[in-house]
């Protein structure tokens, strides 16, 4: 006799925080931070310099101890060695020992207990991936770019389930971004988890499921893009109107079609208006947020043009 | 494999103090040698010393300074984010520590041994300073290791000067502290000791192995409570 049906067995999330703080004497790095990255996710973590997301990260690989609350990687607590072996981490600086970026690529795969003829076989499609062209030259040698590329292939050698990534297109240029990109694209397709820390907001826009924000150690908001980016303050209104409006500016376009973009609210106005004038409404779009709106919200301050 | 690996990373990146360890009883021996090549034995004796102490000097300061170094350059972050506990780790910074110990051992061997030709004098003198200065080298390593855990490293290595002096002070009434003991040995093996043996005393040795275990074992304990000293943090 079965006691639990096995159909939908309950998913343990690939990573957990759950009321999470890092404390430095007075000063709180990390406030009650709770979220968790689901298998198969990317999500997002986006805030200013200094708002937590690396404390957050180095939390999770046991870098740093927690002043309260708890958090699993993979099922098992923060700082879990055994843990780590299925987790690939980018450091937003990255570090090698002294040797070729093909030996620091053996070595970080050896050290998450790969073994050769596997590690050897990986080892040469990372070098391929990220087009690292002199696998022989010392890695520390690299440009700051390159080094970061090479990190990057460190961190996926041994295949990891979870990918936790600090900044990892800080240093590259337009072509590496743009590699990246798929690179995460192709590591959501196998089913992988992806948590990763960025300023880059448009490349978090185009790869996350979900994104948080973090604002001076405190989780502001988490979402869907959908979900954050959705109720934006204004709507939209294509109309065929054959002169103006009044009490509404509008765009004037070719074909009398001029557009209006008035407040949330303002827009039944608007269209009465619009038929009082003998216009004719063609379409009525309710304005989303960009990211970038949203992130200056989250942070509490203005941009110059809303000023 | 994990262990092996991250020490030789660790051996390979100090490779050059490694050549210097190597080289300083080469040059010593030289000098000796240089204008005539029968060195007079009081002249060997105090070299011999002076290597000795020499050791223990570097040892601790590598000790005491390698933990921090590679925290600042962050190439601890390259090791403990994959699958090393930081026991192993540590364990890994203090065999490395050992391996240049036992460079520098070997190379006061080899050298020790022409002196001790062209001189006159037996062998086993030297086999039994360098042994008793190798067994120093594991107390001097251990406590490094251990004071770096919570102390930058120049404080770290004069944390272990002072601890060695302070255990070496109280030896000399209790006679219960190998550290009196090997240091004391280590200073009165005259060149013409038959056994190397029978100038090493095994309680000396004991204890001073037993302290090393309790500072690493103690080290470990307090490295896995605390943060990395990442230099953004």
């Amino acid at each position: 006799m079965l006691l639990f049906s096995c159909d939908n067995p309950p998913v343990a999330p690939a990573l957990q925080f759950d009321q999470a703080s890092k404390r430095y004497g007075a000063q709180t790095a990390l406030n009650a931070l709770t979220l968790s990255v689901e298998p198969g996710e990317i999500v997002g973590f986006l805030g200013p310099n200094g708002a937590g997301k690396s404390t957050a990260i180095h939390l999770a690989m046991g870098f740093l101890q927690l002043s309260g609350g708890g958090g699993t990687m993979l099922g098992k607590p923060f700082g879990d060695a055994a843990a780590r072996a299925r987790v690939g981490y980018l450091p937003d600086n990255p570090a090698f020992f002294s040797g070729t970026a093909k030996d620091a690529m053996s070595l970080a795969g050896a050290l998450n207990g790969m073994r050769n003829p596997r590690l050897r076989t990986r080892t040469k499609e990372m070098l391929a991936a990220f087009s690292i062209d002199e696998p022989r030259k010392d890695v520390r040698k690299f440009s700051r770019g390159m080094q970061q590329r090479a990190a990057f292939a460190a961190a996926l050698v041994h295949e990891p389930e979870l990918l936790i990534l600090d900044e990892p297109t800080s240093a590259l240029d337009p072509m590496g971004i743009i590699e990246v990109r798929e690179l995460l694209h192709a590591v959501r397709g196998e089913g992988h988890s992806v948590f990763f820390s960025s300023h880059q907001l448009s490349e978090v826009e185009e790869v996350c499921d979900r994104v948080a924000f973090l604002r001076s150690g405190k989780l502001e908001r988490i979402g869907t893009l959908d979900e954050l980016t959705a109720g934006g303050a204004q709507v939209e209104i294509m109309a065929r109107i054959p002169g103006d409006v009044t009490g509404f500016e509008a765009q004037k376009m070719s074909d009398q079609r001029a557009r209006f973009l008035v407040p949330r609210g303002g827009q039944r106005e608007c269209i009465e208006r619009i038929w009082a004038n003998g216009g004719e409404v063609l379409s009525l779009t309710q304005q989303r947020r960009s990211l970038e709106e949203l992130f200056i919200e989250s942070q509490g301050f203005e941009s110059k043009e809303a000023r | 494999m994990s262990l092996a690996l991250v020490t030789l990373a660790l051996v390979r990146q100090n490779r050059w103090i490694l050549l210097m360890l190597v080289l300083w009883p080469v040059a010593m021996a030289l000098i000796l040698l240089w204008p005539n090549a029968a060195p007079d034995q009081d002249d060997v004796l105090s070299v011999l010393h002076q290597e000795c102490f020499y050791a223990l000097a570097l040892v601790s300061v590598t000790g005491a300074s390698q933990l921090g170094n590679e925290q600042r350059s962050r190439r601890t972050v390259f090791v403990l984010a994959r699958s090393v506990s930081r026991a192993q780790y540590l364990l890994c910074g203090l065999i490395s520590t050992l391996l240049a110990s036992l460079t520098f051992t070997l190379s006061f061997l080899s050298c020790g041994f022409v002196l001790i030709r062209e001189s006159g004098g037996d062998y086993a003198a030297v086999i039994a300073m360098a042994a008793l200065q190798f067994f120093l080298c594991i107390w001097f390593a251990s406590f490094g290791v251990f004071f770096s855990v919570f102390l930058p490293a120049i404080l770290a290595a004069v944390a272990v000067s002072l601890c060695a002096g302070a255990l070496f002070l109280l030896g000399r009434h209790t006679e219960m502290f190998g550290m009196t003991r090997l240091i004391a040995e280590m200073l009165t093996i005259p060149l013409n000791l038959t056994e190397a043996a029978s100038g090493i005393s095994a309680v000396g040795v004991i204890s001073i192995l037993g302290q090393s275990v309790f500072a690493f074992l103690l080290a470990t304990y307090l490295f896995n409570r605390r943060d990395l000293q990442l230099t953004e943090n």
